[in-house]
C-alpha cells in the first residue's frame, strides 16, 4: 500500500469551490467541492452522467458557463481563458485521446513544451524568422526536455512515429508525456485506462505513481477500473448527480454504503483484485 | 415619377435578379442536401449550359456561333456549327448536357471522395469550376454573346410601376420550381429519401436507401437548375464565359440563408439578397465620401459580405437549426459506398517506392547539384538571354510562388483555408502605390509597405477565422475575394493612387526580376527558419487538434492570427513585387478567378511544403510560357490542366505533387502535412492493429514481475 503522504501545507493547493453549471435545465454540476493537496493523488469515480467529465472540462476551461471557484496556487481558473491553465500550472488529458495526427510523437511532445518558454507570439516569429541566438537556444532547450520526457515514458521507439499511425495504448503514453511536458503541478487525467489492453492497464498504475514520485505533480483522475483506482488514490471522491456523494481512503469508499448503493453495486469482489 | 413609383421599380429589378440567386441557391441547397459537397461549380455548370442553349437557339445571332472541339496543346481540332434549333429544344439539350454532367461529375470525381474530408471537398470543386471553365472557354469561344429574352418582349404597366416580361417571367419560372422542389422533397418516395439521407446516411442505409443514387439525384437536379438559373440571367441580356463566376457567391449566400438545407429557405434568401443590394445600389445616399464610398457595385458588394459574414458569426438559431455541429468541422461525413482513402493509397504506394526513397535519400550530393542547377538557371538564364519578355515571365513566375508561400503557411500549415490570396496580393500592390505616391518613400520601404499594409486586412479576416472553419471559412473568404474584387479595387481614392513608379529598376525587366528574385529566397529562407521552431508548431497543433492543443497551452486567437497576419505580409510583399511589374495596377489582376486558381496550383505542387511553393512559379507559369509558342494549341489548356491535376491530386494524392518528390529525398519533417491529408480534423482514433507491441505494453512487460519493487 501507498506510504502515508506529508501534508505538509495547512492550504489545500488546489480546490474546487461551489461549481455549478447546467444545460438548460439539466444541472449537471450541482455545487462540486473538491481540496486536493500538493502530492496527492486523488481519484473522482461515479456512475456514467455523475458529472465527472464535464467537471475536468470546467476546470480546465471548455465549458465557460461554469460558476463557482476553482482556486489552484490561488489564482481562479474559471476567470482564465482555456488555454491559459496550463501556463498557470494545469495539465489534463481526455477521456478519447486526441494528438496531432500528422505530427510525430516527438513532436507532439514539443508542442507542449511551447509553454516552458516565454509566450510572445510576435517576438518569437521574428526571431525564429530570423534564427536569433535566442530562438536557436529555446529550440535546443526544447529538444533536451523532449529527449528527457521520452526517456522517462520508455516513448524512445516510437518518438519518429506519427501520432495517426501509433496504438491506442501508445497514443495514450504519448498524451501522457505531452500533459508532463508542460511540467505541470497538477494533472486531470480523465479515465486514463479507456481502450486499453488490460495488460497495459496494469502497467498504468506503476506510471502514474513515478509521475507523482518524480516529478512531484499532483494527480486527480477519473477512472471506471476498480482495482486501479483503488490501488493508486490516496483519497477518492464519489460523485452522484453533480454533488460530491462521498469522500475518503479507498477503504472508506469501498464500505461506504451509499457508494455501494449508487455506483459500485454490491457485486464486485474487489478484494481479490486490490492487493 | 414619384419617389415610391422609382423605388419600387428597383425593387421589381431587384426581385428578378434575386430570383437568380434563388435558383442558382437551390441547386447548392440540393446537391449540400443529398451529398454535403459545396459545389463551388455550380457556376461554371451553369455557364456550360446557358451556352449549350444560346448556341443551339434559333433565337439568337451570335457573333461566333461555332463550337470548338479541340485537343489541348494542339490545333488539331473539330470545329462544327450546331443547328438553330427552336427554344425548347435546345432547352432541353443544354438540360440534358448538365444533367448528364452532374451524374458525371457525381460518379467520376465525387464518389472516389466519399469519406474525404471536407477540405479536399472545397479544392475539388474549386477544381472542377477551373477546369470547367477552361473547358467552356474553349467549346463555346472567348466572345460576349448578346441574347434577346426569352419571354415576350414587352412591359406590363400596374400603377406606374413597370413590370417587364422578362421580370415577371424570370420570378415566376423561380418560383414554380422552388414549389415544385418542395413538393416533390414533401410527397414522393425519392424526395423523403433524399431528406432522410442528408439526415442521417446510416439511418438511410439501414432503410436500403442507396446513397449513391441519391447523390447521383442531386447532382443531376442541381446541374439542371444551374442551367435554367444561367439561361434566365443570360435573357434579355447577354453571356460570356466568366461572366456567370461570380453568381456563386450569391448562390452561396441565398443557400446560406437558407441554412443549406430549406429550398424555401433558400428562395426567400435570393430574392432578399436581389432585393436589398438593388435597393441598396438605387438609394439617395449623402453626396460625398458615403456616395462615393458606395457608388455602382460597391454598395451591393457591402452589403453581401455584411450579411454572408453576420449571419455565419452570430448564427441566427432559425436558420442553423438543421445543420449539424460537426458540419463546418470539416470532419468526414462517412458514406454508404466505400471510397478510396488518399492517404493510405498515398502510403500504399510510398511502400512500393521504397527502394526507390532510400536510394534518392542517399544521394546528397545529387541533390546539391540539382540545387545549384536550378539556382544557375535562375541567375544565368537571364543574363545568357536578354529578353524582357523572358524576363518578365521569370519575375511572374517568382511573384507567383512568393505568392503560393502566403498558401502555405496560411492553409498547408496552420489549416486555415483562404480563397483570397490574389486579393491579399492586390491590398498589397495598392498598399505599395499608396505608399510611393501619396508617402513618397524610397523603393525598398514601399515594397515592405505593400507587406506591411496588408496586415490588417488579413487580422480583419482573421477574425472570422476564430469562429469558422472548412467550409463556412472558405465561404467568407471568397465572399472577401469577392469584395476586394467589387468593393476595394474599385474605390475611386485607391484608383486614383493606381500607378507605380519602377524607373528605379530601368524599363527592362531585368533588375527588377533580380530584385524580386533576392526578396523571394529571402521569403522563403525565413519560412524555412521558422518550420521547425516552437511557432510554427503551434500552428501545426492548431490544424491539427485545435483542443488538445489550447490544453497544452496554445492560444489558438493569437496563433491563428499570427499566421493570417504573416500569410497576408507575404501575399502583400507578392503583391507590391506584382504592382511594380504592372506598373499600372487594376483590379483586374487581383480577381476571385485567379484567387482560386493559386490556391489550386499551390495545392497541386503541395501545400504543406515550402518546396512546393517554390516549384508553382515555375511549375504553371515559367514552363507553359516560355515553352509555348503563340500556334500552338488552346488559350485554355493551362486552366485545363490545372483543374485537372489538382482532381488528381484530391484524389490520389494530397500531399501534392512537391509533398511527394520531398517525401522521396528526406526523412519525415512535421510541416510537410497537408492539412486535409488527414482523415479528420479534430484527431482520429488510431488503428488498433497499427503496431501491436505498444510502448504500455513494452512497459507491462519491465513492471509484469515485480510490482513497485523496481525503485
Amino acid at each position: 500500500m501507498t506510504a502515508p503522504l506529508p501534508h505538509a501545507e495547512a492550504e489545500p493547493f488546489f480546490q474546487v469551490i461551489d461549481v455549478r453549471l447546467a444545460f438548460g435545465a439539466l444541472q449537471v454540476l450541482d455545487g462540486v467541492d473538491l481540496e486536493v493537496h500538493r502530492g496527492e493523488i486523488v481519484g473522482l469515480i461515479g456512475p456514467n452522467g455523475a458529472g465527472k467529465t464535464t467537471l475536468f472540462d470546467a476546470i480546465s476551461g471548455y465549458r465557460e458557463q461554469a460558476t463557482g471557484k476553482v482556486l489552484l496556487n490561488g489564482v481562479d481558473l474559471l476567470e482564465r481563458k482555456a488555454w491559459e491553465r496550463p501556463w498557470l500550472g494545469l495539465g489534463r488529458t481526455f477521456q478519447q485521446v486526441t494528438l496531432y495526427p500528422n505530427l510525430t510523437v516527438y513532436d507532439c511532445i514539443r508542442v507542449s513544451l511551447h509553454r516552458r518558454m516565454p509566450n510572445q507570439p510576435v517576438r518569437s516569429l521574428l526571431r525564429a524568422c530570423l534564427r536569433t541566438a535566442t530562438s536557436v537556444d529555446e529550440e535546443e532547450r526544447i529538444r533536451a526536455k523532449t529527449d528527457e520526457v521520452v526517456d522517462r515514458l520508455g516513448l524512445a521507439d516510437y518518438a519518429g512515429k506519427l501520432a495517426a499511425d501509433l496504438s491506442y495504448g501508445t497514443l495514450r503514453m504519448a498524451e501522457l508525456a505531452c500533459v508532463l511536458a508542460l511540467e505541470p503541478e497538477l494533472v486531470l487525467l480523465d479515465e486514463p485506462s479507456s481502450g486499453i489492453a488490460q495488460r497495459e492497464t496494469e502497467a498504468l498504475g506503476p506510471v502514474l505513481r513515478d509521475v507523482r514520485d518524480e516529478l512531484g505533480a499532483t494527480l486527480v483522475l477519473i477512472e471506471h477500473d476498480m482495482p486501479l483506482i483503488m490501488g493508486i488514490s490516496d483519497r477518492i471522491y464519489a460523485l452522484a448527480n453533480g454533488t460530491i456523494l462521498a469522500e475518503g481512503t479507498p477503504e472508506e469508499i469501498q464500505s461506504d454504503p451509499e457508494v455501494i448503493e449508487s455506483y459500485l453495486g454490491g457485486s464486485i469482489d474487489l478484494d481479490a483484485e486490490v492487493r | 415619377m414619384g419617389d415610391l413609383q422609382f423605388y419600387l421599380n428597383v425593387a421589381v429589378t431587384g426581385l428578378s435578379i434575386g430570383a437568380v440567386y434563388a435558383l442558382f441557391g437551390q441547386g447548392i441547397t440540393l446537391i449540400y442536401k443529398g451529398t454535403r459537397v459545396p459545389n463551388f461549380a455550380h457556376a461554371a455548370i451553369g455557364t456550360i449550359g446557358a451556352y449549350t442553349f444560346v448556341k443551339f437557339w434559333d433565337g439568337t445571332e451570335l457573333q461566333d456561333p461555332g463550337l470548338r472541339f479541340q485537343v489541348p496543346f494542339t490545333s488539331i481540332g473539330w470545329s462544327p456549327d450546331p443547328p438553330a434549333l427552336p427554344f425548347v429544344a435546345a432547352l432541353l439539350i443544354a438540360l440534358v448536357l448538365t444533367g448528364l454532367l452532374g451524374l458525371a461529375i457525381e460518379r467520376l470525381i465525387m464518389r472516389p471522395l466519399a469519406n474525404a474530408p471536407m477540405l479536399n471537398l472545397i479544392i475539388v470543386t474549386i477544381a472542377l469550376f477551373t477546369l470547367l471553365t477552361g473547358m467552356g472557354g474553349d467549346l463555346f469561344g472567348q466572345r460576349t454573346e448578346a441574347v434577346p429574352t426569352i419571354f415576350p418582349q414587352g412591359v406590363l404597366v400596374v400603377g406606374g410601376v413597370n413590370l417587364t416580361y422578362n421580370a415577371l417571367g424570370t420570378i415566376g419560372v423561380t418560383v414554380v420550381l422552388a414549389a415544385g422542389l418542395a413538393a416533390f422533397f414533401r410527397f414522393t418516395d425519392l424526395g423523403i429519401a433524399i431528406r432522410a439521407t442528408a439526415d442521417s446516411r446510416e439511418v438511410s442505409r439501414l432503410l436500403g436507401i442507396s446513397a449513391d443514387q441519391v447523390a447521383g439525384f442531386a447532382w443531376a437536379v442541381g446541374s439542371m437548375l444551374a442551367t435554367v438559373a444561367g439561361v434566365l440571367i443570360a435573357s434579355g441580356a447577354g453571356i460570356s464565359p466568366s461572366g456567370l463566376a461570380n453568381l456563386i457567391v450569391f448562390g452561396f449566400a441565398a443557400s446560406l440563408i437558407g441554412g443549406f438545407t430549406s429550398l424555401i429557405g433558400t428562395l426567400a434568401g435570393g430574392l432578399l439578397i436581389g432585393l436589398s443590394t438593388n435597393l441598396v445600389a438605387a438609394a439617395p445616399w449623402p453626396r460625398g465620401i458615403v456616395s462615393d464610398v458606395l457608388a455602382g457595385k460597391a454598395g451591393p458588394t457591402l452589403i453581401t459580405l455584411l450579411l454572408v459574414v453576420g449571419l455565419l458569426m452570430t448564427r441566427p438559431k432559425f436558420i442553423f437549426a438543421g445543420i449539424r455541429l460537426d458540419e463546418d468541422t470539416g470532419v468526414s461525413f462517412a458514406r454508404a459506398a466505400g471510397g478510396v482513402n488518399a492517404e493510405d493509397e498515398l502510403r500504399r504506394n510510398l511502400d512500393r517506392t521504397g527502394h526507390l526513397q532510400l536510394l534518392l535519400r542517399d544521394w546528397r550530393i545529387g541533390r546539391w547539384l540539382l540545387g545549384a542547377l536550378l539556382a544557375g538557371f535562375a541567375v544565368a538564364y537571364p543574363l545568357f538571354f536578354t529578353s524582357s519578355f523572358r524576363d518578365g515571365v521569370l519575375l511572374n513566375g517568382v511573384i507567383l510562388s512568393t505568392i503560393a508561400l502566403s498558401v502555405v503557411v496560411l492553409t498547408g500549415w496552420t489549416g486555415q483555408i483562404s480563397l483570397a490570396p490574389m486579393t491579399f496580393a492586390g491590398i498589397g500592390a495598392f498598399g505599395a502605390a499608396i505608399a510611393q505616391t501619396s508617402w513618397n518613400l524610397p523603393i525598398p520601404l514601399v515594397i515592405l509597405a505593400g507587406g506591411l499594409l496588408t496586415i490588417p486586412f488579413s487580422l480583419l479576416l482573421g477574425i472570422p477565422a476564430l469562429r469558422l472553419r472548412g467550409f463556412f471559412l472558405a465561404l467568407v473568404t471568397l465572399t472577401f475575394a469577392y469584395f476586394g474584387e467589387n468593393f476595394l479595387f474599385i474605390q475611386p481614392e485607391v484608383l486614383a493612387r493606381s500607378n507605380l513608379d519602377r524607373e528605379w529598376f530601368g524599363l527592362q525587366n531585368e533588375a527588377m526580376y533580380f530584385t524580386a528574385l533576392g526578396i523571394a529566397v529571402l521569403l522563403f529562407l525565413a519560412m524555412r527558419n521558422l518550420r521547425d521552431t516552437r511557432v510554427a508548431r503551434a500552428f501545426y497543433a492548431l490544424r491539427d487538434a485545435e483542443t488538445t492543443a489550447q490544453a497544452m497551452g496554445i492560444d489558438p486567437v493569437g496563433y491563428k492570427l499570427l499566421a493570417f497576419s504573416l500569410s497576408g505580409f507575404i501575399a502583400g510583399i507578392g503583391g507590391s513585387l506584382l504592382g511594380f511589374f504592372l506598373r499600372d495596377i487594376d483590379g483586374q489582376s487581383f480577381l476571385l478567378f485567379f484567387s482560386l486558381g493559386v490556391v489550386l496550383q499551390a495545392v497541386v505542387a503541395g501545400v504543406g511544403v515550402l518546396f512546393g511553393a517554390a516549384i508553382v512559379g515555375v511549375m504553371f507559369e515559367i514552363i507553359p510560357q516560355l515553352t509555348a509558342t503563340p500556334t500552338t494549341g488552346v488559350n485554355q489548356a493551362p486552366t485545363i490542366l490545372a483543374g485537372f491535376l489538382a482532381i488528381i491530386t484530391i484524389i490520389q494524392n494530397p500531399n501534392g505533387i512537391g509533398g511527394s518528390l520531398v517525401r522521396f529525398v528526406r526523412p519525415f519533417d512535421p510541416s510537410e502535412r497537408v492539412a486535409w491529408a488527414s482523415a479528420d480534423d479534430d484527431g482520429q482514433l488510431a488503428d488498433l492493429s497499427a503496431d501491436p507491441t505498444s510502448a504500455l505494453e513494452a512497459r507491462a512487460e519491465d513492471v509484469r514481475e515485480p510490482v513497485g519493487a523496481t525503485r
